[in-house]
């Protein structure tokens, strides 16, 4: 108990709570805006959070996108564009139900739903992350390589669209992270005669070109028009929306149990979680063939809204315990964690107890401060789409100008951002995921560290990485994961033949 | 059972995968050239090469993958990814990355102050702010900018001609 009490003292720190405020504002507004999703609000973010402690740092990233992946539910519904790609399952639902006069019920419902499932995630993580970290403990450079391995190919499993273009994503990310030094001889790999390029790619940099720069580029490219936005009455909000809850438990069971296993693997975040369970509770509901139609339904919200927010904390298993993020968001986090020294493992869950228990109360917090914030929202919500873009997107890349440049106060930073940015626009535009290329960048080093490592403490005994228990083991569930395409396609034909 | 089309594989048309999968072959190509010439570890095991040169191989083979799926593809509908976006929206994009090529190049002669504030400026108003707005817009960022960077996380933002 000793420990919970010293995290609490922690969570006083003015700092912190000026940091969970201010990004909890920003995360609303960010989330709120049609095309800037919740990893734009991270990358933006990480300026800012690079001057704090870990905690402070982590809070501020937390609350953030727990707000961001509620807001991205307001202009789903009053203006019929997702906020975050988080949202996009149930825009068609959520502005049918607005069109038809029950808008404040499924913002409503979103809100409390969104809470609901950012709390259960956050349980998720509190329950499995210890029992994850205690077997953790017997890894050594071996069982790294191998988990580090495993992250790397579910993100290419699990990766929208073709798994073969994933996979270059992945490649690109991993060539990307051995620019510099190298680990085995100090080498200098790929940095063309340049002093600075030695340190390697700064990832925050890279981060805000990928992810914010490139969305800019997109927003840009395709100007929307002038949004017509529906009314709303909030009266009696609250009361209607426990009504519905309670009528679709189910929906709420099943998306938060979906939204937590899926944000626990590495390289699927909310936006997966939520297409995931509006599928799942369309095949069980029996009302589903009125999803998308007409007056659209309450119960997807009900579902997909609380399975993209208990994706989001249940992400933070794999990255505390392996230090395997397990969506964008924690990519990023995790990127600034290692800069600033913080190696998340299970050594954590040993040595620095308070600041896990701060982690877990910050989940609490978060989304309890998510019901009234998020409630103004609602209430403010026509006010914050008419921000024009042609204001917000110069604003957002003079942020992402300032915010590469104060990492080292270097002109490199910003021509990383830049570069990146526009290569960003061209892969997504060409058809490869995003989030691999991260995964590849932050996981990268850590791969070749742990195998590098390795074989020289051994002399080159590979079969080290074969035989022993866990490394096996891992080594299986690599395999069976890549292989997983192959087997669902096999059944497949098997059933129908 | 209604029966749903089936969508394209990647749902971009196969010679934008065609042309991907060559570039990414061609720089995997690239890449497993260039670590040759990278050293090998004192007892002759491979070092700094052997990371890099797994990857080059391996773009090589999906970027040959990629060729092949696209070509066995070819005929397929696909949406094309450059679908609604006018001669005016590529202006807007090459404006949005004039503003960051703008400040790399007259950060360090103008300060931040001067190059920010009219760089803005000038981006609004080509995304299509009114002038005034884009004025007042473009100052209170950049002072709110420099307030924040400079007088409180400490960046010494460039000073230029104002220092």
């Amino acid at each position: 108990m000793g420990d919970l009490a010293t995290a609490l003292g922690m969570l006083a720190d003015p700092t912190l709570v000026v940091a969970v405020l201010a990004s909890a504002v920003y995360g609303l507004f960010i989330g709120a805006i049609p095309g800037l999703s919740a990893t734009l609000a991270t990358a933006l973010l990480v300026p800012f959070v690079f001057f704090l402690d870990p905690l402070p740092a982590i809070a501020a990233v937390i609350t953030m996108s727990a707000m961001a992946i509620f807001a991205g539910d307001l202009p789903s519904a009053l203006v019929r564009m997702p906020g975050t790609p988080a949202s996009a399952a149930y825009t068609e639902d959520a502005y049918l139900q607005t069109r038809s006069g029950h808008g404040s019920r499924a913002l409503g419902v979103a809100l409390l739903g969104s809470v609901i499932g950012g709390i259960v995630g956050a349980v998720v993580l509190m329950v499995a992350a210890p029992l994850l970290a205690e077997f953790a403990l017997l890894f050594t450079s071996y069982e790294y390589f191998w988990v580090a391995v495993l992250g790397l190919a579910a993100s290419v499993i699990i990766s929208e669209g073709s798994q073969v273009k994933g996979a270059i994503s992945l490649l690109i990310g991993l060539l990307l992270s051995t620019v510099g030094i190298d680990i085995a001889l100090g080498y200098a790999r790929f940095t063309f005669g340049s002093v600075d390029l030695l340190q390697g790619i700064s990832f925050i940099p890279a981060m805000i070109g990928l992810f914010g720069l490139s969305e800019v580029l997109r927003a840009a490219l395709r100007p929307s028009g002038p949004v017509e936005v529906v009314r709303l009455r909030t009266q009696g909000m609250f009361r209607e929306t426990v009504r519905t809850l309670r009528r679709y438990w189910r929906g709420m069971v099943s998306g938060n149990a979906i939204g937590s296993v899926i944000g626990a693997l590495p390289g699927a975040g909310g936006d997966i979680a939520a297409w995931v369970s509006y599928a799942a509770t369309k095949r069980a509901s029996k009302e589903g063939h009125l999803f998308g139609k007409g007056e659209g339904h309450v119960e997807p919200i009900v579902s997909a809204g609380s399975a993209n927010n208990a994706a989001l904390a249940s992400a933070y298993v794999p990255m505390l315990v392996f230090g395997i993020p397990g969506d964008t968001i924690t990519a990023i986090l995790l990127g600034v964690l290692l800069v600033k020294g913080v190696q998340p493992g299970p050594e954590l869950f040993n040595s620095d107890a308070p600041m896990l228990y701060g982690v877990y109360l910050i989940f609490i917090i978060a989304n309890l401060l998510l019901v009234p914030l998020g409630y103004l929202a609602i209430r403010g919500s026509a006010w914050l789409l008419r921000v024009p873009p042609s204001v917000l997107m110069p604003v957002i890349v003079a942020f992402c100008v300032v915010g590469s440049f104060s990492i080292n106060n270097g002109y490199l930073e910003i021509i990383i951002m830049l570069v990146l940015g526009v290569l960003g626009y061209l892969l997504e535009r060409s058809g490869f995921p995003l989030a691999p290329v991260v995964l590849g960048l932050v996981l990268g080093p850590i791969v070749e560290k742990n195998f590098m490592q390795s074989v020289i403490k051994t002399n080159w005994d590979l079969t080290q990485f074969l035989t022993r228990p866990i490394s096996a083991l891992l080594l299986v569930v690599t395999v069976v994961v890549l292989l997983y395409p192959l087997l669902r396609r096999l059944v497949r034909t098997l059933r129908s033949g | 059972m209604t029966t749903e089309p089936a969508p394209a594989p990647s749902g971009v048309p196969w010679r934008h995968d065609l042309v991907s999968g060559l570039l990414t072959a061609a720089l995997g190509a690239a890449v497993v050239l260039h670590v040759r010439t990278f050293p090998e570890l004192p007892d002759g095991q491979p070092g700094p090469a052997l990371f890099p040169g797994i990857v080059g191989g391996l773009l090589v083979l999906f970027g040959l993958v990629l060729v092949v799926r696209a070509v066995l593809a070819r005929g397929e509908p696909a949406a094309d990814p450059d679908a609604g976006v006018t001669a005016r929206g590529w202006l807007r994009a090459l404006a949005v990355l004039g503003l960051v090529v703008g400040y790399l190049l007259l950060a360090e002669t103008l300060g931040f102050l001067l190059t920010m504030g009219v760089l803005l400026f000038l981006l609004m108003w080509t995304l299509g702010a009114r002038p005034l707005i884009a004025v007042l817009a473009a100052a209170v960022t950049t002072g709110f900018i420099f307030v924040v960077f400079e007088e409180l996380l400490l960046v010494p933002l460039p000073e230029g001609l104002l220092g």
